[in-house]
């Protein structure tokens, strides 16, 4: 049976009690069907990149198949076609968040988005001698950026630690605050760690101190996985990628305010973001079209928003608590078994669906090929975050990561799957 | 699963993942049990270096006379991968002379990054269960650690080194 509402009137992936129901869901995702090694896939890797619903591949093909033009480009019927579906799957994905389409500016990725902001806005603003507030528990993708043009204007990093515990500092965040704080960049959930940190509240004490500074949220594995408001989080600019999102790799976004978005110069020259050139000069397109030069990815744009409808049609509170059930399941599991040291918070309330760990007898690169070799698929290594495993004092870590997809008798075969590993490893002298 | 399966006797399942997989029985011996790292007293050179990719560490000693490789010690610090390997070039080189090291280092590498058969001139024995990473780039840089750090050993003055390899 294709997903939608059933007859009785109900959609069949949502149960009775507000959550989901997870066996009517993995039927929405091809790839599930998959067996590796002649194992069922067990896919604990969505904080590297989700699975596809069968909505979104179709979407993609759809596209290619009955739609395919350039937008906003040439009077013909496809073109017009393409640009209406184009615009619309801007609406879509702004609704998500919460946001008018005029502030959702199509990127490749989380990376673009972030990049953008460094080139297109801090570029012209970030002066020698100021601050750009960054954590410790950030992507590479939130540092790199920053620390190219910070070398190149003088400008300075500073780092909010994270505790033991795995949560920010507040009490160090607070020593930090000053009126030289020119940006403040920080990550919604940490991809490691899996902490929600307090954005909100950490925003708007950034604002009292530095009322003119930029503040950024790395949304990439909080959006996917929790209701966001971008109003109620009181950012500039929000970054998210949508193959984290269940939709295509290659489509992002930079949702930004108003106001920002007008002061901030392109970032690529080309097609598509201008209203006027000249040999000598040219007048930019507004927002969001300004940030977007050359032939976009549409077919991305499209998949993204059937994949932003696919999550609203399951409602992100549910999808927030089937992800807090599944990551205390997974702790509860990992507490049980001993002998892993598990990073970030004990909680799935304060965590974005995933676990992370360093099993004491084996290698977490080892742990992952011998997972795989189960059928479960793993990330192991530092999974883009460098700094924050020198704070850990770890060179690596095993992370496994959920979706609406996964059950309990998934995280069950990983936990048989890292004892069945020591047998294998666990007796080096 | 059985209770008292111990390392050595692993369930029938493990075993047949391991000889599927990566895991040579050879090259879990040499996990479980290195060769080779008792630091030397007074080696002729050393050379610690890191893994970029997982930060994995190695250190390698050698002691050189007249043009021989007389100890080795290898400490790795890292998954299976890298510490078998450690250890395999660790009892593989003790008497061989410099230009037979260099020989075999070019051969093994060129045997893990699968752009050579096993079947050259030099039969690379035990080595050859490290092969399981000829399908496997991602792990390769692991297995192939110890003998790139060799050659860097080997390139220059015997000296001492911390620079990490790239
Ligand atoms: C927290 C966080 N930020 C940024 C990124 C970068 O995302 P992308 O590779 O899609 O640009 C990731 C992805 O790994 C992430 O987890």
């Amino acid at each position: 049976m294709s997903a939608g509402i059933s007859p009785a009137g109900r959609d069949p992936r949502l149960d009775a009690g507000g959550g989901l129901d997870v066996e009517a869901i993995r039927r929405d995702f091809p790839i599930l069907q998959r067996r590796i090694g002649g194992k069922a896939l067990v896919y604990l890797d969505s904080a590297a990149t989700s699975q596809k619903p069968r909505v979104v591949i179709d979407t993609l093909v759809d596209y290619y198949e009955r739609l395919n033009a350039n937008v906003h480009r040439g009077a013909h019927t496809l073109a017009e076609e393409a640009t209406e579906a184009y615009e619309n799957a801007r609406a879509t994905v702004g609704r998500l968040v919460g946001v008018d389409p005029s502030q959702v500016v199509w990127t490749r990725s989380t990376t673009e988005s972030l990049n953008l902001l460094a080139y297109a806005w801090a570029r012209r603003h970030l002066r020698a001698g100021d601050v750009v507030l960054l954590t410790e528990m950030e992507h590479h993708s939130n540092i790199v950026p920053w620390q190219i043009l910070a070398r190149e204007v003088g400008a300075r990093l500073q780092y909010v630690p994270f505790e033991p515990s795995g949560q920010l500092c507040q009490e160090s965040f607070r020593t930090l605050l000053s009126e030289r704080i020119r940006i403040f960049s920080v990550v919604h959930a940490s991809n490691v760690l899996g902490t929600v940190n307090p954005v909100r509240e950490m925003i708007a004490q950034v604002r009292q101190a530095a009322p003119d500074a930029l503040c950024v949220v790395d949304g990439a594995q909080s959006v996917p996985h929790m209701p966001v408001d971008f109003e109620h989080l009181g950012c500039d600019f929000l970054a998210f990628s949508g193959h984290k999102l269940y939709g295509p790799m290659g489509a992002g976004v930079l949702v930004g305010r108003h106001q920002r978005l007008e002061e901030m110069e392109p970032f690529h020259g080309g097609g598509e973001m201008i209203e006027s050139v000249s040999f000598e000069q040219t007048t930019f397109a507004a927002p969001p079209h300004r940030f977007e030069a050359g032939t976009p990815n549409v077919a991305g744009a499209l998949g993204l928003a059937a994949a932003a409808e696919y999550l609203m049609s399951l409602g992100m509170d549910r999808v927030r608590r089937h992800s807090v059930e599944l990551t205390d399941y997974a702790l509860e599991r990992l507490r049980e078994l001993g002998g892993v040291t598990v990073y970030g918070p004990f909680r799935g309330e304060l965590k974005s669906g995933l676990v992370t760990f360093v099993d004491r007898d084996v290698h977490a690169h080892d742990l992952a090929a011998y997972l795989d070799s189960l059928g479960v698929a793993i990330r192991a290594g530092h999974h883009c975050a460098q700094p924050l495993h020198k704070r850990l004092g770890i060179a690596s870590s095993a992370r496994a990561s959920f979706g609406v997809y996964n059950t309990r008798e998934e995280v069950d075969v990983l936990i048989e799957g890292i004892a069945r590993a020591r047998k294998l490893f666990g007796s080096r002298s | 699963m059985r209770e008292n399966s111990s390392a050595a006797d692993p369930d029938p399942a493990d075993r047949e993942i391991r000889q599927r997989e990566l895991w040579r029985d050879v090259l879990l011996d040499h996990f479980r049990d290195p060769r080779g790292r008792t630091p030397l007293a007074q080696p002729s050179c050393r050379r610690e270096v890191r893994n970029p990719l997982c930060g994995d560490r190695l250190v390698l000693e050698l002691t050189l006379a007249e043009d021989r490789v007389r100890e080795v010690s290898a400490r790795a610090r890292g998954c299976s991968l890298s510490v078998a390997s450690a250890s395999m070039l660790a009892e593989r080189l003790p008497g061989l002379t410099i230009g037979e090291v260099r020989d075999l280092s070019r051969t093994v590498q060129a045997y893990l990054t699968a752009s050579a058969d096993p079947a050259g001139e030099i039969d690379l024995g035990e080595i050859e269960a490290l092969g399981g990473v000829r399908r496997l780039a991602a792990r390769r840089p692991c297995a192939l650690l110890p003998w790139r750090c060799l050659d860097t050993l080997l390139g220059e003055d015997a000296g001492v080194s911390n620079e990490p390899l790239r």
